[in-house]
């Protein structure tokens, strides 16, 4: 045994190797959302070799376009609903679909038993997506 | 002579930056009935709690694999995913919790590993048995770690690199150390974020004990 964080490199751990990285955008446009009901857009991007994992920054025009390390950002929002404001959310995520694309996804979510209009502009996800390859491939 | 940033990027290695050391490796599966979940606890005999990540997948030849926190597509569902996981470690187990949403009973078949917190200096059995295979191999970039930190109260990290590096992020509470999933920004709910930015990343920490931040120089 030794200790990992005393070298460089050693030969006795398994590392992590480089492998893919691109940027997507995927928009929604503000819209009506049905009591109880979500919304969904999405695009694929060729990205990765087969059972690469993910390193990702998401970031969203109406949150300042500030880029968090994360696999699912939840974006809080207010929408209008007959009675008044309402909450809702908007999540922008990713899902594995083919062994080298990925699905990149926006989603907005109605909670309230009644429909609302989502806050007015298009929100706006960019992904920067890095891949790389584990030790069991 | 201080390492030059701008060129240590372009190297597949660089003794300036060291490359990330696998500690702990464990694959295995788990049965799950339709709409159901199993926590899977697995002793990994270490003498500190590792940071864990993983891959999982729903067939046993991995034609596809999914991120720790991601999944199958599941559209129609007020989800977002078919499956979920999620993965954290105490000092004696490794936990993964993986839930099915489908209609269906599934299998999740795991490989997890992970890596030595950056305040733990002790021995780590080795998981490398490629003694007589290429250690390092001119094909591949080696993701080169700038820097790796546990930090208690909302941090800036410098890093100076002049773009968006790679981020990798775990969050510590009640005793257990998990792999962060989700971003919440604005709400004081959220365990921890991390902003990255072309000069730093902004670690907040608000619902959670500490958080661990890995930044690698590769974009």
């Amino acid at each position: 045994m030794s200790k990992p964080e005393s070298f460089i490199y050693t030969s006795d751990f398994a590392t992590l190797k480089g492998d893919d990285k691109g940027t997507i955008s995927v928009s929604m446009p503000a819209q009506i959302l049905e009591s109880l009901a979500q919304v969904s857009t999405f695009l694929d991007i060729t990205i990765g070799s087969q059972n690469a994992n993910s390193r990702i920054r998401i970031a969203n025009n109406k949150d300042g376009n500030n880029f968090y390390a994360c696999y699912v950002y939840n974006a809080d929002r207010i929408g209008n609903g007959a009675g008044g404001p309402l909450s809702y959310s908007v999540l922008a995520y990713t899902a594995r679909i083919s062994p080298t694309t990925l699905r990149v996804y926006v989603t907005a979510k109605n909670p309230n038993p009644e429909g609302i209009g989502m806050d007015p502009g298009t929100e706006t996800f960019t992904f920067e997506i890095s891949t790389y390859k584990s030790p069991f491939i | 002579m201080p390492a030059i940033l701008s060129n240590a990027s372009q190297f597949l290695l660089t003794t300036d930056f060291p490359l990330d050391k696998i500690i702990y490796m464990t694959t295995g599966s788990v049965d799950i009935p339709a709409t159901d979940f199993r926590d899977v606890a697995i002793p990994h005999g270490l003498t500190f709690t590792p940071l864990m990540d993983g891959t999982y997948s729903t067939d046993s030849e991995f034609n596809v694999s999914y991120d720790i926190g991601s999944g199958q597509p599941y559209p129609g569902s007020f989800g977002l995913f078919g499956q979920s996981t999620s993965i954290e470690a105490d000092s004696t187990n490794v936990y993964l919790h993986a839930t099915n949403f489908t209609s269906g009973a599934i299998t999740v078949y795991y490989r997890l590993f992970g890596f030595i917190p950056s305040n733990v200096n002790v021995d780590a059995p080795a998981t490398s048995a490629l003694a007589d295979l290429f250690q390092l191999n001119p094909r591949y970039n080696y993701a080169k770690l700038f820097s790796a930190e546990r930090v208690t109260s909302t941090t800036t990290i410098n890093h100076g690199l002049g773009y968006r590096p790679q981020v990798s992020m775990w969050h510590e509470l009640g005793g257990r150390t998990y792999k962060t999933l989700h971003a919440q920004p604005g709400t004081a709910s959220t365990n921890v974020l991390a902003r990255v930015t072309t000069s730093d990343v902004v670690v907040s920490v608000l619902s959670a004990d500490a958080a661990h931040v890995r930044i690698y120089l590769d974009e």
